[in-house]
């Protein structure tokens, strides 16, 4: 998230855009087609994404995005990458993530997700998400949910650091069928490990994207920082 | 005593009576001429009539809004399914961002841009919203352990008329809690980069320091005016209200010679009037960001609010 070189100038979430740049912060819906951007940041509800230099995970840099909703309404703010998951669909992501204190959904909080469109529509296929150990006021962890089949997947292996930045890397093959894989790290701990899987619509694409999503957030508003996010191909991204 | 004489006398401060018929009878007289180019005193004495009676928005008829930016999102391009909250200040062609210096009023047919420099960032927020039925606001958040400055420029109206342009500006403030800046604090300028020197300095610039912990405004010229020496408000000190929003209006007659006109309004309030001076390089454009820009301020970080900008022409922009 540090300033990136455009035709003109520099900007710190332009990356989300490339191969063009940037629209800016943008609404829903997410149109693949426009402007030769490979993604792009939209928001929904109350929400706003921003270059902010309260934390920096970047050795030597100064930025993250601080992604801020504000849950009285549905909201979500988006990160999203279509370029490269449409055209390898065997990839590796990996994003630092900075929680600056509990929350507690009542819901869902979305914290990554793949979608897929097609002509039908535009859905979620797979979410990691956030839940309490303990009741409400626990720590907090992540847990992967098939937005297809609503199929809830939880491990206790590892809780969500506050304060201090932890990293989310995922292995995710993109198939139409049950062909697909879905394996998910946590500071180099594996969480999930889900194989035979469909991933995307038979007849649809593939994106990608790290947001701040829910419908109801305790405190509210809710902040958290990402950082360093890359997507990789031929294993996970150093 | 003619029409024109009768308008004259209000404009000198009659009482409100006197005021009305004089405005009644331009009116009847507007009314029997066929209004052309040689009416145009008794024009400007009817518009006259009009700011001194009727409310800022009849006044504000005579007014045309340029260019505005109520960091609620835009479509943009015009016509797009996709929208930027700060996409106005890029308009008419949107958006490279959050852009680090050079400002290039060349770049990509945009008629301004958002600009960081040190440790500084602009961005959307929700935390506070001036625009009726909005959400956002855009935060300007700067960290002064380095010189920093976030700045959210428009150069296309101000170069207008090849940068002789006339023009009224206006926009709302809204200041979290009481900084102390240990050398400068600016948040609103007008700059002027020059052809032959190629030096691209701010000209009048509007500045914050604090009296006994209340923030008031006071205005720096360029070094070739007044020695560089800031103008005080003229009057009783006119504080900034703390986490409210506080509007600020400016007319600015951009010029390269002594031509030039600062005019600043604080909530209606009117703290600067520096006419006669040169607001701008002799070789140089105008250009016009509203900032948050210093080398020192306790504490810091710090962040101010800025929403609903305006630059108009013709008389102060509607509220």
């Amino acid at each position: 998230m540090e300033p990136i070189s455009t035709s003109t100038g520099a900007s710190t979430l332009g990356a989300w855009y490339l191969p063009n740049c940037c629209e800016g912060d943008d609404v829903s819906p997410p149109d693949t087609s426009e402007n030769n951007n490979g993604g792009g940041v939209f928001n929904s509800g109350t929400a706003s994404a921003g270059p902010s230099f309260d934390v920096n995970h970047t050795t030597g840099g100064k930025y993250s995005a601080m992604l801020k909703i504000d849950t009285s309404v549905t909201s979500w703010t988006q990160l999203f990458r279509w370029l490269e998951p449409q055209n390898y669909p065997d990839l590796y992501y990996s994003v630092w993530l900075y929680f600056p204190q509990v929350y507690t959904p009542s819901q869902y909080w979305a914290i990554v997700e793949w979608k897929s469109s097609h002509p039908a529509g535009n859905a979620p296929f797979w979410m990691l998400n956030v839940s309490n150990h303990n009741g409400s006021s626990g720590p907090m962890s992540f847990y992967l949910w098939n937005a297809q089949t609503n199929t809830t997947y939880n491990q206790s292996l590892t809780t969500i650091p506050v304060g201090q930045w932890t990293n989310v890397q995922a292995h995710y093959v993109c198939a139409g069928d049950n062909t697909g894989h879905v394996t998910i790290w946590q500071d180099g701990t594996q969480i999930f490990d889900l194989t035979g899987v469909q991933t995307r619509y038979s007849d649809g694409t593939c994106a990608w994207d790290t947001e701040s999503n829910s419908n109801g957030l305790t405190p509210n508003p809710a902040t958290i920082y990402v950082d360093d996010a890359k997507i990789c191909s031929g294993g996970l991204c150093s | 005593m003619n029409f024109r004489d009768k308008i004259r006398i209000t404009g000198a401060g009659q009482s409100a009576k006197t005021l009305l018929v004089a405005c009644a009878m331009a009116a009847m007289a507007v009314a029997g001429y066929q209004v052309s180019k040689k009416h145009a005193p008794l024009r400007a004495g009817i518009k006259k009539c009009s700011a001194l009676m009727a409310p800022r928005t009849v006044y504000a008829q005579g007014v045309t809004t340029l260019w505005s930016a109520d960091m609620e999102p835009i479509p943009v391009p015009p016509g797009s399914t996709s929208a930027s909250t700060l996409g106005a200040w890029y308009l008419p062609s949107c958006c490279e961002g959050d852009d680090v210096n050079p400002a290039d009023p060349n770049a990509n047919n945009n008629g301004g841009g958002v600009f960081n420099s040190g440790t500084a960032s602009a961005s959307p927020s929700f935390d506070y919203n001036h625009t009726t039925g909005g959400k956002y606001s855009a935060l300007l958040k700067i960290d002064t352990s380095v010189e920093s400055g976030t700045r959210l420029f428009r150069w296309l109206e101000p170069g207008m008329n090849n940068s002789n342009s006339d023009l009224y500006y206006s926009v709302w403030y809204y200041f979290p809690t009481i900084e102390t800046p240990t050398l400068f604090w600016n948040i609103l300028q007008w700059k002027s980069a020059s052809s032959s020197t190629h030096k691209n300095d701010a000209m009048f610039s509007l500045d914050v320091n604090n009296r006994g912990s209340e923030m008031y405004l006071y205005l720096c010229p360029p070094a070739f005016i007044n020695g560089g020496s800031c103008f005080g408000q003229i009057g009783n000190t006119y504080y900034i209200p703390l986490a409210t929003w506080t509007h600020v209006e400016a007319h600015y007659v951009c010029a390269g010679d002594s031509t030039g006109h600062v005019t600043i309004w604080e909530d209606g309030n009117q703290l600067f009037d520096v006419g006669n001076v040169q607001t701008r390089y002799a070789d140089g454009g105008c250009s016009w960001s509203v900032n948050n820009y210093s080398n020192g301020l306790t504490p810091s970080p710090a962040t101010i609010y800025v929403d609903d900008a305006k630059i108009c022409q013709g008389g102060r922009c509607p509220l």
